[in-house]
């Protein structure tokens, strides 16, 4: 009997073909060979390079760095998200507009832009460094560019879901006597949980990657404002390929144990919502 | 627990979708809203509940005065047409949570989430979740979860349009024998006329934002107001009389081979559907070409060995009349 081919469309093994060529080619190529020039060097060498006390004020600062902006990131944004969804105001297609900014920008321009803004004569921070906030040059100030970088990733993972929430489920919840506080945090939240995590995910992996706008913000101080990418660029430039990608290698594991770890944590709480 | 709705008016936007309604629901009766889509009769439910404020008038929960109580305070069980259960709480939660926010301690909760498992026949069910379930099983959890905390009135917005036919059969028994034990003052909307009067002991009429007819379901189906409640609930012809359009139920007009009195009509059978008790023969007028329904039993089809194409003479049993039947 001829074979049948039972799906609407065609071409499965052509495309898985396709998908896993170029997934090879784009993916798996470039951090085989980050592992690959890492493993040049002796266990003991590796070690040395990538457990320094700047190293791991590094690892530190970019993973807490991250981890601070995605959660502030989260808030502001499904906030955003809400008021975008739930409301309709003057000027609202704009402010939609205004989100997928931070996605085209250069995230050196914005990291510029903000630098010059927090600065001590900056327009925004001849008023806050009297009080006592350095915007420009600290570690605010990294938290603050990458906050910006990451907002979209929040709200567009947000919107879609917030738009399906269906109302009724509110008013049922209003009619067996929820108060509002008790309807968002019962029947609106829960629902969220699963958007919140991919977007929290979202922009965490986002977060920890951004070079561009933190080189020109953080001021690059070793211990204190220096990011792991940073330290990279500063073993590239002193020709030390090797050490380079070796803390390159501790990056990559330590993002995808983490990037793992929230997946778990997604397919839990989206199994749970049903 | 009484109802009563006193000239409530509501629009959205230019849309008038109630106009000046006033409504009594005695204490214990099941209600039916009924009328066509956009006629109001939700909006109306939905004011009652307090999830829709009027623009003016009042609504009155026994003798207090609920017109700007929100929702959370009237103490309804309200039921949506798509359930529109926690799909993320289990069905024991879903059905606890009115008792939850007001803080019912679990014991308590507990033993009254089984009451109603045992009521809506779920027992064992309580650990599963909404998807778990199918649309009828869902319906009735909201129905327990609307009863939990003993609400002083029970409002269905269609709770049975998202079902199908077999089940929606089922629930409507249901409803109606749930209702004759715990007798709690229930309102519900629907637009299927068979529905309302095989449920509800009291059928109020609505159409473009007024009530047109209210009393029992004999009264509503036997003496209709006007055009409109006539038209509406059930098949009808409408025929012209002396200068006046009369209204017949199909199986208020007869049929037979030789020609009547005054009032009969010479037309031809176009089409026979014999199954059930009533054979629905569906004739055109010879003179004025207009289609006429008719339901005979079935021996006196057979007596009258009718057939495709024969031309018959029709004449109706009782006609009802209307001053407002120019439309």
């Amino acid at each position: 009997m001829a074979h049948v081919n039972r799906s609407v469309l065609p071409g499965f093994a052509l495309s898985l073909g396709y998908t896993t060529f170029y997934l090879g080619l784009l993916v798996v190529v470039p951090i085989a060979a980050v592992f690959l020039k890492a493993s040049t060097l002796t266990f003991g060498d590796f070690w040395a390079t990538v457990w320094t006390e700047r190293a791991r004020a590094a690892y530190l600062l970019t993973f807490g760095a991250a981890l601070v902006a995605s959660l502030a990131a989260l808030a502001l944004g499904t906030l955003v998200a809400w008021v975008l969804v739930r409301y309709e105001f003057p000027g609202k297609r704009l402010v939609d507009a205004l989100i997928d900014l931070p996605l085209a920008l250069p995230t050196a321009v914005a990291g510029l832009v903000y630098a010059s803004l927090y600065v001590e004569k900056g327009w925004l921070g001849r008023y806050l460094v009297p009080l006592g906030i350095k915007g420009a040059y600290s570690r605010l100030g990294i938290v603050l560019v990458l906050v910006f970088v990451a907002l979209p990733f929040v709200v567009r993972t947000l919107q879609p879901v917030l738009e399906e929430l269906d109302g009724e489920t509110e008013e049922a919840a209003a009619s067996l006597g929820a108060s509002r506080f008790q309807t968002f945090r019962h029947v609106i939240l829960p629902a969220l949980y699963p958007a919140l995590l991919t977007g929290f995910a979202l922009s965490f992996a986002r977060a920890v990657g951004e070079y561009g706008s933190v080189v020109f913000i953080s001021g690059n101080m070793p211990h204190r404002t220096e990011i792991a990418p940073i330290l990279i660029v500063a073993r590239l430039e002193e020709f030390a390929y090797a050490e380079a990608t070796a803390i390159a290698v501790v990056l990559l594991v330590l993002s995808f144990a983490m990037l793992v770890a929230i997946n778990v944590l997604e397919s839990w709480s989206r199994r749970r919502a049903g | 627990m009484t109802i009563s709705v006193s000239h409530v008016v509501k629009r959205f936007g230019d849309f008038l979708a109630l106009d000046d309604v006033s409504l009594e629901v005695p204490d214990g009766a099941l209600l039916a809203l009924l009328g066509p889509s956009g006629c109001g009769k939700t909006t109306l439910l939905r004011i009652i509940a307090g999830l829709e404020v009027a623009d003016a008038g009042r609504v009155l929960h026994h003798a207090e005065d609920v017109t700007h109580d929100a929702a959370q305070d009237r103490n309804v069980g309200f039921v949506f047409q798509h359930y529109a259960l926690f799909r993320h709480m289990t069905i024991a939660d879903n059905i606890g949570y009115g008792l939850r926010v007001r803080g019912v301690g679990d014991r308590e909760r507990a033993a009254r989430v089984d009451e109603l498992l045992h009521l809506i026949r779920l027992d064992g069910h309580g650990d599963r979740y909404p998807s778990q379930l199918s649309g009828g099983q869902r319906q009735r959890v909201a129905l327990a979860r609307a009863l939990a905390a003993r609400p002083r009135v029970l409002l269905l917005d269609e709770p049975f349009g998202a079902l199908d036919a077999k089940v929606r059969q089922e629930l409507r028994r249901w409803l109606r024998r749930l209702h004759e034990e715990i007798h709690v003052t229930s309102v519900f909307v629907t637009h299927d006329q068979e529905e309302a009067f095989e449920v509800a002991d009291r059928v109020v009429v609505m159409n473009r934002g007024r009530i047109e007819q209210a009393g029992t379901p004999a009264d509503v189906f036997e003496q209709p107001a006007n055009a409109f409640v006539m038209d509406f609930l059930g098949n009808v012809n409408r025929l012209p009389g002396r200068g006046e359009t009369v209204f017949v139920r199909p199986h208020e007009m007869k049929i037979a081979r030789e020609r009547g009195g005054d009032g009969s009509l010479a037309a031809t059978i176009v089409h026979v559907n014999p199954t059930g008790p009533m054979v629905k023969v569906q004739l055109r007028a010879v003179d004025h070409d207009a289609l006429i329904d008719v339901e005979v039993p079935a021996e006196s089809f057979a007596e009258l060995a009718l057939a495709h194409g024969d031309t018959v003479h029709v004449s109706p049993r009782r006609v009802r009349v209307f001053a407002d039947a120019a439309s």
